[in-house]
């Protein structure tokens, strides 16, 4: 009927399964291997990282500060609570009355 | 009974689609809390249904008035007063034979998607009630309106 | 001689009142373009303060400078890009693409655009009491919290993030039914425009991520005012746990903790978070590690500045007897707690319907229909779900290992797939078609152009090893201005100029447009390239200073905002310019005549490859008295 017809007479099978039914024959095939590529692909990548700690041991500066024997060993959460207000400190005061101006009324009732 | 609320209703159907506004005077017949009665001009004693018994729970049927209760009347007797099936095409329209598309307004869009369905993407044609017919550029099928409105409605209104 | 009362009456009942999908999608735009416009004045506040090193326009106020960025990453994104991309076009459009009368739920239509302008007023509002919501747009404890935020200006800018989350999840809700339950008889899923694809898709994620962002900012709020501890490690809470819970709608991954010492932060925040993060697994080093790092940190400067959360200076002496008093210096080190960011939800909610307008763009201008629908189709679909699948894992994720850190790398990066899927289907589209170089055109292949650059940049950020050095520096900046400024606006743009005949009924000046793309264009490039340079130099965002070796490119970003604005209001002039034309538009102004066109008006038909265009330019107020149909 049509002049031009793009339509190849032998058609693969799997185009008119397209036709029919879209997201079985191409949605699904498309997206499961995407997502699913995802968590297979994670093994890869995961390599570079084996690959990075079976080569490299660190020495970190922890360590260093251990070999220098002159170094005061720094230990930051130590430091932290060095900086907080201990609990006697806290309780530590005594009640006192503000000062008054000469005379100023002092607030006890005789 | 039927056949009246399903010619007031599917009337009203489609120019309720074309008139924004119809303003007719209150029917004595429409009930205060319904607005469709006033929208759809007149009514026909079979607008509202008889409602539930006393004492038994409506169901749909029973609540239904106006278009909706037309719908489920009609679908009850396993009639669709909506048709929203797809354009059914069983022979390449050609301008002996062209294909026909139903239609109460004077242009309809059809979406042609060749012969057979699905042989090209969509192309959308205004098929017009005056033209003699309309050919999709694309595989050249040819439409025709089948125009079941009324030729004074849906003018002069918005 | 109707009545001045009447006509006030009139215009209440049409735009107040308004049930008209096509009337509530104007609306969209114009508030769109209001807050366009804000948005660019605070972006070229941002510019003018760093044109230069040192002090130049905010007195050195530096929460202000907060305040202006938070300001416009809110405006830019939830009162801009999404209310014109999926509130504007989609609501004019999608109805007239599925061949639907109006939106499925017209009255939550108009409920969903009226509260955006309370929404932008309360983020007005919460910039002009006390200090300012100077949080950045994520909004993250503790420095959102009570104790760093005391006034009510976050309270305001959370209001208004809930505003607008329920504003679109309404939306969101009403585009999903309207596209299920209301396509013309013969419109299946699989022959829906692309357009309407992109907005179902991106209604989805905006109803699956919103819940999410506005439970947690709403535990922020209890925590700011009713003395709940959700995010107060003292009390038992989790500061990581907001970080999840915003992330889930936009998403971070704390895999990558790293001290580039750029930032200042609040010692305490810095230990609480330390110790938080190495109880639940989070930390690539070990605490002791992280520790010593800073250890070392201390060791090499003999002092830490410790900044009260970040933005006002309050240096603490550590204490430590080899310490001495921390002396002023331009190029001091400070430290920062530095999380990694990654592809989020909300980038695809910004982006995905532009990929939905750029389809129709390129399709119309190279006169072929797209190239591999349903490819296209499937596509969207799968980065959307692939954006679900990395934010799942990720909140059921008990702590990210070295696994965790591999497998995201993966998943982001596999997100290039479908993506590139998208990007060749458009360019095999252009390939051998009859490209028509047409305003959208321009702006629809410069969207292809400069998306691929942003593209390219977040795959390299998606490594989480060369994110660590990248993390939270300009190349940040740079990557999702280039993803979002050229991506999802250009895409607006296009969109813009392809449709507005349609919507307005007018053509617009393509002398003009033109000119404001290429404006447009070298302006946003100007500023953004120099960006990646400045990102890998090391320049830290959210600062409103730089060392003086910053200054070159700083400038010539300044200068390229400035020639961005010009085209800014270049496109106010062409608007202006449109609206008063007297000229009518056609019902499809870029049909070419075929090949064969019968010359008798009577007989010829009109066909178009969307449904838009072949009703009148403005479509009227009730589009579609006879439901279209496809065979």
């Amino acid at each position: 009927m049509r002049t031009f017809v793009r339509k190849r007479l032998n058609q693969p099978p799997i185009y008119r399964a397209i036709k029919r039914h879209p997201f079985l024959y191409f949605g699904l095939p498309l997206i499961v291997p995407i997502v699913g590529g995802s968590f297979v692909l994670s093994y890869l990548t995961q390599t570079r990282y084996d690959l990075y700690d079976n080569k490299n041991k660190k020495v970190d500066k922890e360590e260093k500060l251990h070999l220098n024997k002159n170094r005061r060993q720094v230990n930051l959460q130590k430091e932290y609570e060095k900086l907080q207000a201990t609990n006697e400190e806290l309780d530590d005061w005594k009640v006192k009355r503000v000062e008054r101006l000469d005379g100023e009324f002092d607030g006890i009732l005789k | 009974m039927l056949s009246s609320v399903l010619r007031h209703t599917v009337g009203s159907v489609r120019t309720i689609a074309s008139r924004s506004v119809i303003r007719q005077p209150h029917s004595s017949t429409a009930r205060a809390f319904s607005v469709l009665g006033p929208r759809f001009g007149e009514l026909s004693s079979n607008f509202f249904g008889p409602g539930a018994k006393p004492g038994t729970v409506a169901d749909d049927i029973d609540q239904a008035t106006g278009v909706e209760r037309a719908e489920l009347l009609s679908k009850l007797e396993g009639k669709d007063i909506y048709d929203l099936s797809p354009l059914k095409i069983v022979a390449m329209g050609t301008k002996k034979e062209p294909v026909m598309v139903k239609s109460v307004d004077p242009v309809r869009f059809v979406g042609c998607t060749g012969f057979p369905v699905d042989t090209h993407d969509t192309v959308w044609l205004g098929v017009d009630k005056n033209h003699e017919f309309d050919r999709c550029p694309e595989c050249g099928q040819v439409f025709k309106l089948d125009f079941i409105g009324s030729e004074n409605e849906g003018h002069g209104h918005h | 001689m109707i009545s001045k009362e009447a006509l006030l009456s009139k215009m209440l009942a049409r735009w107040l009142f308004s049930t008209n999908a096509k009337d509530i999608g104007t609306l969209y735009l114009i508030f769109a373009l209001f807050s366009g416009m804000i948005g660019t004045a605070f972006s070229m506040a941002i510019r003018l303060e760093l044109a230069a090193p040192g002090v130049q326009f905010l007195q050195g106020d530096h929460q202000l400078y907060n305040v202006i960025i938070t300001a416009h990453a809110f405006v830019m994104i939830f009162f801009l890009v999404m209310p014109a991309l999926i509130g504007g076009f989609g609501n004019i459009f999608v109805p007239l693409l599925i061949g639907a009368v109006d939106m499925a739920f017209p009255r939550l239509n108009n409920i969903s655009f009226w509260l955006l302008p309370p929404a932008l007023g309360l983020l007005l509002a919460s910039s002009f009491v006390e200090q300012g919501a100077g949080t950045g747009w994520t909004v993250y404890p503790p420095l959102a919290g009570i104790n760093s935020h005391s006034g009510g200006s976050v309270d305001l800018a959370i209001f208004s993030l809930h505003l607008a989350g329920i504003s679109s999840m309404l939306g969101a809700i009403n585009f999903i039914t309207t596209i299920l339950n209301m396509r013309a008889p013969g419109i299946s899923l699989h022959r829906m425009p692309l357009f309407a694809w992109a907005v179902l898709v991106t209604a989805v994620l905006l109803l699956l991520s919103l819940p999410v962002l506005a439970g947690g900012i709403t535990m922020l709020l209890t925590d700011r005012n009713f003395n709940t501890s959700f995010y107060e490690p003292a009390g038992g809470g989790d500061l990581l746990l907001y970080q999840h819970l915003f992330w889930f709608f936009g998403h971070i991954w704390p895999d990558s903790f790293n001290m580039n010492m750029n930032y200042a932060i609040c010692w305490e925040c810095l230990n609480l978070a330390i110790i938080t993060m190495n109880i639940r697994g989070l930390l690539i080093e070990s605490s002791e590690n992280i520790m010593s790092k800073l250890a070392g940190l201390i060791d090499g400067d003999k002092c830490l500045q410790v900044s009260k959360q970040g933005y006002t200076s309050l240096e603490i002496p550590l204490g430590l007897e080899d310490l001495k008093a921390y002396k002023p210096d331009n190029n001091h080190h400070k430290a920062w707690l530095n999380f990694k960011w990654n592809k989020h939800p909300e980038v695809y909610i910004l982006i995905i319907p532009g990929f939905g307008i750029v389809s129709h763009v390129i399709s119309a201008f190279s006169g072929k229909p797209i190239f591999g629908y349903l490819g296209m189709v499937y596509a969207i679909l799968s980065i959307g779900i692939l954006g679900f699948i990395v934010w799942s894992h990720h909140l059921y994720a008990v702590g990210l290992d070295v696994d965790t850190r591999a497998y995201f790398t993966a998943a982001t990066m596999i997100i290039a797939v479908p993506t590139g899927i998208k990007i060749f289907s458009w360019l095999a589209t252009l390939f051998g078609g009859t490209i028509r170089f047409t305003t959208p055109m321009l702006f629809a292949i410069g969207f292809i152009f400069l998306f691929t650059i942003g593209g390219l940049s977040g795959i390299i950020l998606a490594n989480a090893s060369l994110d660590i050095a990248m993390h939270d520096t300009y190349y940040v900046v740079a990557h999702f201005h280039y993803v979002l400024s050229m991506g999802a606006v250009f895409a607006l743009f296009s969109g813009w100029y392809f449709w507005s005949p349609k919507i307005l009924g007018k053509p617009y000046s393509e002398l003009l447009g033109t000119i404001h793309f290429w404006t447009f264009f070298v302006g946003v490039n100007l500023t953004f390239m120099p960006m990646h340079s400045l990102g890998l130099a090391g320049l830290p965002r959210r600062i409103p200073d730089y060392p003086d070796a910053f200054a070159g490119w700083n400038m010539v970003a300044s200068f390229g905002s400035v020639i961005s604005l010009v085209s800014a209001f270049l496109f106010l002039y062409i608007l202006f310019d449109q609206l008063t034309s007297s000229l009518q538009a056609k019902a499809n102004p870029w049909a070419i005549p075929a090949f064969f066109e019968p010359n008798t008006p009577i007989s010829s038909t009109r066909s178009a490859p969307t449904l838009e265009w072949l009703v009148s330019s403005p479509p009227s107020f009730h589009t579609y008295n006879e439901l279209p149909i496809s065979s």
